[in-house]
């Protein structure tokens, strides 16, 4: 089997646990048990320094810097197969930017064109839902003054989500006229162990349409459905401190804690599993 | 929002450059570069086509490259409902209620969706309200907001529904030709399907002669100009109760004006403490729209852009 080059973007704002994931993704992958794992050493391991280092003494990592940075890891999917994977690694403002300013730099396009998986992390612990008159009826509806400006306005989350994967997929060149085979789409739910309220053997995407359904017919509508999947994911299984190191952590070390819930809804500490099957549709 | 560039069709650098991909270097882009970057390096950026505000002619251009879209007219007097229910519309949606067995697939207007549902929405300390009435010009275009939905046979259909001033439709029923009212006629050519608002609470109320000769003023008007497309009436704020006979003749009415009708009740308010909202109403409503204009014999063979008198980009006949 020949190598091949494989990009897999990784998009999320802010907060949402793109470097925790990143570490703890490294260390399985050096482990070499688990659906996908390194075949050679990287060349440079730099942008996952610290939060190794911050895993390692069981507190969590800083903020990501604003800069851009890639890592080439050469791996191999159970079987037979070699891939590099190219692991990027940015500030989550970016997004917040290229939503706001409805730009993107030629590098994020360069990104988006080279790739041909997207992982899409979301927190849904953090989504700001809000009722409305349809959901949440009153009597005494008065009409806004139209000079009156409106305080504080700001995007659904769903729209917002929608918004940037319309951009993407536009600055790609990928129409929806017909629905979308590459890129692969794997959005990951994150920090899943701090989301309220799931029962056990939750399918991630149904807590996705449950939470999200605009977001959710969006991608149902537009993308063929073997090329898409929802995880859930807990990259450290539990809720770190920033200075307090966690016992558990410095006893087992990292490698023992983080899980991802497939999505058929059963659990696994497979945490390469969601980059596997995004590799896997992009093959 | 000041024109920048001289080429007719290019509103850069809210959106691309209508000629290549950086407007900076582009012979017609007039404004001081330097002031358009806002501090920013824009060095090779590359800019969205599309504002997420409502349509322009140009936009609909970039829409009917892929699709011929429906457009649905939204005819109605001033604080007649027109914008609420929009709004509700996009709550519905948004709450992952389906039209039929279509699917959103995505909309080139969040930014005009959004700010219409940030009002109707409970916010910490700050009560939901009705859009604010859209405001009265004498522009030539109404506001178009977009949708699109994918149905079981997996084409993609583009929806557009205008959002006017009632004032305009006031005008154009007493005169077609009216300067001010030049929005009105565009969107009695140019859309596919109607929506005729009747609005329960001016039809319930002590100004019920001047509602109803209003109302019917328009009726007549649009009934002149629908060519056997397909009009759905609205009550609109159906929690005020109109008398019967008044409602039993005014229905009688349309029957006769439209040959291609179905009429619908909707509120979006709570009614003496019970829920008459009338969400179910609003998706059949929609649902009807989207599947009448398979059915009508009328067919808009021209499409609203600024080079009409190309044929060859004019032309959509089947």
């Amino acid at each position: 089997m020949t190598n091949k080059a494989k990009s897999v973007l990784l998009i999320g704002g802010s907060a949402v646990g793109k470097t925790h994931y990143g570490g703890q993704l490294l260390c399985r992958l050096q482990q070499r048990d688990c659906r996908l794992r390194m075949r050679g050493a990287a060349e440079s391991l730099a942008p996952f320094e610290e939060v190794l280092h911050c895993l390692c003494k069981g507190i969590t990592a800083g903020h990501t810097s604003a800069s851009y940075q890639s890592v080439i890891l050469p791996v191999e999917l159970a079987g037979d197969r070699e891939v590099d994977l190219i692991w990027p690694d940015y500030s989550g403002e970016q997004i917040k930017e290229i939503l706001e300013q409805r730009r993107l730099s030629l590098s994020w396009r360069q990104r988006l064109l080279e790739s041909d998986g997207w992982i899409f992390f979301i927190r849904l612990d953090q989504i700001r839902s809000y009722e409305d008159i349809l959901s949440r009826p009153t009597r005494d509806l008065q009409a806004r003054s139209s000079s009156a400006e409106a305080t504080d306005f700001h995007w659904s989350d769903q729209a917002k989500f929608i918004e940037l994967l319309q951009f993407f997929l536009f600055a790609k060149g990928v129409g929806t006229a017909m629905r979308v085979h590459l890129p692969a789409l794997c959005i990951v739910l994150s920090c899943w162990d701090e989301i309220s309220s799931v029962k056990e053997g939750t399918q991630p995407h149904e807590l996705m349409k449950d939470r999200m359904p605009l977001f959710s017919d969006y991608i149902s509508s537009n993308w063929i459905s073997g090329q898409c999947c929802v995880f859930g994911l807990s990259s450290l299984g539990k809720r770190l401190d920033k200075e307090k190191p966690d016992e558990g952590y410095l006893a087992r070390g990292p490698e023992e804690f983080g899980y991802v819930i497939q999505p058929d809804g059963t659990p696994s500490t497979d945490l390469t599993l969601p980059v596997f099957k995004t590799i896997d549709m992009a093959s | 929002m000041e024109k920048q560039c001289t080429h007719e069709h290019c509103w850069a650098p809210d959106v691309s450059c209508a000629m290549g991909d950086d407007y900076r270097n582009c012979k017609n882009f007039k404004a001081d570069r330097n002031q358009t970057d806002t501090g920013q390096n824009l060095e090779g950026d590359y800019p969205l086509p599309w504002s997420g505000n409502s349509l322009g002619l140009d936009d609909l251009q970039f829409i009917a490259a892929r699709s011929i879209p429906n457009m649905v007219g939204l005819v109605g007097s001033y604080n007649a409902g027109k914008t609420t229910l929009l709004t509700a519309i996009y709550l519905l949606l948004g709450q992952g209620r389906h039209i039929g067995d279509r699917l959103f697939s995505g909309s080139l207007t969040f930014e005009g969706w959004e700010s219409l549902a940030y009002d109707m929405r409970w916010k910490a300390g700050d009560p939901p309200c009705f859009p604010p009435h859209t405001s009265f010009s004498s522009g030539r275009i109404p506001g178009l907001l977009h949708f699109s939905f994918r149905d079981k046979s997996e084409l993609l259909e583009d929806v557009i529904f205008t959002d006017a001033p009632g004032e305009w439709f006031d005008r154009w029923g007493i005169d077609r030709n009216a300067p001010d009212a030049e929005g009105a006629q565009w969107i009695s050519r140019y859309a596919q399907t109607f929506i005729l608002f009747a609005d329960s609470e001016a039809l319930s109320g002590s100004q019920l002669g001047e509602a109803r000769s209003k109302l019917m003023t328009l009726a007549e008007r649009l009934s002149g100009e629908v060519a056997g497309r397909p009009v759905a009436i609205v009550w609109s704020k159906s929690d005020k109760e109109i008398q019967d006979g008044v409602r039993k003749a005014l229905s009688g009415r349309f029957e006769k004006l439209f040959p291609v009708k179905k009429e619908f009740s909707i509120s979006v308010v709570l009614s003496n403490g019970e829920n008459s909202i009338t969400e179910f109403e609003i998706l059949s409503l929609l649902c009807w729209l989207v599947s009448a204009q398979d059915r009508s014999d009328y067919y808009i063979r021209e499409l609203p852009i600024k080079r009409s008198e190309d044929p060859l980009l004019a032309f959509r006949g089947r």
